[in-house]
């Protein structure tokens, strides 16, 4: 889950960590209420993620008149595929240096990273590549922790002047002690800003929170806003993992290298996938929820659904999609190909529903998909 | 023999009386696993499919009068990595890990505390192990009809909901199977594809290998690291999918620096291919490689 950035700030301020003081706008209408703030200030649209200053997300206003105008354009317009129904109003902070300082999951080593470095305040990833001498990423001991000896080893290799080595250690400990709590595969600061006073503010913050951690963090919901579109956000309700790509063969299986190789399938077959999705696990609501969420992308010309998976009963499963298709009576053919623990009475589901026809192979089954797909 | 249990081996099955721990336990046992005693805290002196059931390892290990072996983990992410400290604590070398959906940094705790102790964790999020013909820990469905032959090769994957579709291309191509292990789906697993490959160049049983890969993280090209060096001799046939996958989700600027293009299916298939692999680009193909690297 991506927080917003208003909602990382909040942390962050919680934990002893300067943020710019600002407001949150809600609704176009709250821009008339700001007071309390100097100018020149920021406005910045909230966006679950994306690149926002390439796409007028980011606006510095100098009076009243430019503030209630930028508002009114930032309001209800869409960056990135998401609608901007929250802006944050902030005072612009003068800066002396801008670092950037992040801590991170990193699946390629398979541990918690430190990553510093002197270039803040830019697209990192155009100017630095991971072994430049700009930037430093240090591996961290889960058990550990962030320890003195990690942060003086990262920052002294970034190139950063050492009188500000204590002040980032400081603050680097607590975006530590928030990766832990929160459950974040990424705290990230971009950029770490020193101001005029000398003080350490975060300009920016990004946190992940890890999904499969959602159950302990109660406070953070999957509201509407957090997701692009309709559907995101109604298989995100239902627990599935959905991902829209650019095709028209709707697709669902049991399990997600099942989908993988099924979408590596149809487009060995030159056919084009609407989507990943996957479902699974002994409860046939998921199937139901899943193959409702499908029938819901209009693009979808054809379904192709596989079920092989190993806790995921192919019974269950048929279940919940006879119940899907008797409810939603949908015109698109459905093809599948079911598999797995309890068969037959699978396949004696559904036959019976009549709805779905059934094959043996999944390449004999993708050719007549894509034929369809192509029509 | 498999390579992690064997019909000899002493399972223990924490979390047995949930509605998915009683289903499989049933099966675990028809299959010949082993199954001593089952931990579900508050449910001592509940017998399920004729396993009884103790508040806690300690008591279970006690009752028994030995230290189990192996122990499967039926437990939800809410209570998984309780359970999974309390079989390394005690003492228990082998744990399968099942659960689907546990924090990264509980899945990180729990690697910490394993290789401190030696003790070896399959998971998470995997469908377990099974040696083919003997026995079974987790959700192999090994009694589906010509889905699960015994035989020679050896299948490690990453991908559990594609180790039915694989092990039949496998038994299809009449060598049949010997071990089957999931190392699971998670990016933090505990045991990875090295790990097993050095097991199956051990076993005597397994002659050839085959490798089920996916998107993301290196556990490919650790493995093709491994081969180039001469660890592993026996053929191996490999499988990667997730070519035609959309792109994982962003994570900031860390992500794109250390990320970068890692992780992507062609990086991972030409490690593999120049590790002296076969390579797969569907599963039907599976069979026919495997007969070329077998009838040398």
């Amino acid at each position: 889950m991506n927080l917003f950035e208003y909602e990382a700030k909040q942390i962050f301020k919680r934990y002893g960590i300067s943020v710019p003081k600002s407001i949150l706008l809600s609704n176009l209408e709250e821009v008339k209420v700001v007071q309390g703030l100097d100018f020149p200030l920021v406005l910045k649209a909230q966006i679950p993620e994306g690149r926002r200053e390439k796409q007028g997300g980011i606006i510095f206003v100098n009076s009243y008149g430019e503030l209630e105008n930028s508002a009114e354009s930032l309001f209800g317009s869409e960056i990135n595929a998401y609608i901007v129904n929250k802006v944050l109003v902030e005072e612009k902070v003068p800066t002396k240096d801008e670092f950037y300082l992040a801590l991170f999951l990193d699946p390629c080593r398979r541990v918690p990273l430190l990553i510093a470095s002197s270039r803040g305040g830019v697209l990192l990833e155009e100017v630095v590549g991971e072994h430049s001498a700009d930037i430093a990423s240090e591996k961290l001991d889960i058990i550990y922790g962030l320890g003195d000896y990690k942060i003086r080893n990262a920052l002294l290799r970034t190139g950063i002047s050492r009188e500000y080595f204590t002040q980032i250690g400081q603050l680097g400990k607590k975006a530590y002690e928030i990766f832990r709590d929160y459950d974040a595969e990424l705290v990230e600061i971009n950029p770490l800003a020193r101001s005029l006073n000398g003080n350490l503010v975060a300009l920016d913050a990004k946190i992940v929170i890890d999904d499969n951690a959602l159950f302990r963090h109660k406070d953070l919901q999957k509201i509407r806003d957090r997701y692009a579109s309709d559907l995101e956000y109604e298989a995100a309700m239902h627990g599935l993992n959905y991902v829209q790509l650019n095709g028209n063969i709707g697709v669902l299986c049991t399990g997600a290298g099942l989908t993988l190789s099924t979408l590596d399938l149809i487009r060995e077959y030159r056919g084009s996938p609407a989507n990943f999705l996957e479902f699974g696990g002994a409860t046939y609501e998921s199937s139901y929820h899943a193959l409702k969420v499908v029938l819901g992308d209009p693009r979808v010309k054809v379904i192709f659904i596989r079920t092989f998976g190993l806790v995921a009963r192919a019974d269950t499963v048929a279940q919940g999609l006879a119940e899907a298709v008797s409810e939603l009576k949908p015109k698109v053919p459905i093809f599948a190909v079911i598999r797995g623990t309890n068969e037959d009475e699978a396949r004696r589901i559904l036959t019976k529903e009549g709805k779905i026809r059934l094959f043996e192979s999944p390449e004999e089954a993708i050719r007549d998909v894509v034929k369809i797909g192509k029509e | 023999m498999g390579i992690l249990l064997n019909r000899k081996s002493k399972v223990l099955v924490q979390g047995l009386t949930g509605k998915e721990g009683r289903f499989w336990t049933k099966h675990m046992l028809r299959s010949g696993t082993n199954i001593v005693a089952g931990v579900t805290p508050g449910r001592r002196g509940e017998v399920v499919e004729g396993v009884s059931v103790f508040d806690t390892v300690q008591e279970a290990h006690r009752h028994l009068e030995f230290i189990a072996d192996m122990s499967v983990v039926f437990v939800p992410a809410v209570f998984a990595k309780d359970a999974v400290f309390e079989a390394i604590e005690g003492n228990v070398k082998k744990i399968v890990l099942l659960t689907d959906g546990l924090p990264k940094q509980d899945a990180l705790e729990i690697r910490a505390l394993a290789n401190a102790k030696g003790t070896m964790v399959i998971g998470p999020n995997t469908v377990g192990v099974a040696s083919v013909g003997e026995a079974m820990a987790g959700f192999f469905p090994v009694w589906l009809k010509g889905v699960y032959k015994p035989g020679i090769v050896g299948l490690v994957s990453r991908s559990g909901s594609l180790c039915n579709e694989i092990a039949s291309q496998v038994s299809a191509s009449g060598y049949g199977l010997s071990t089957c292990v999931d190392i699971g789906g998670d990016p933090f697993p505990c045991t990875v594809f090295i790990d097993i490959l050095e097991l199956f160049e051990k076993d005597i049983q397994t002659e050839a290998v085959v490798l089920v890969g996916e998107l993301g993280g290196i556990f490919e090209e650790e493995a093709a690291e491994f081969m180039r060096k001469g660890k592993l001799t026996k053929p191996v046939v490999g499988y990667v999918v997730g070519k035609a996958a959309p792109p994982g989700k962003r994570m900031g600027h860390a992500g794109a620096i250390i990320i970068g293009n890692k992780g992507l299916v062609h990086l991972k298939q030409r490690a593999l291919k120049e590790a002296g692999v076969l390579l797969a680009q569907k599963p039907s193909q599976i069979r026919e490689l495997l007969r070329l690297s077998l009838s040398g």
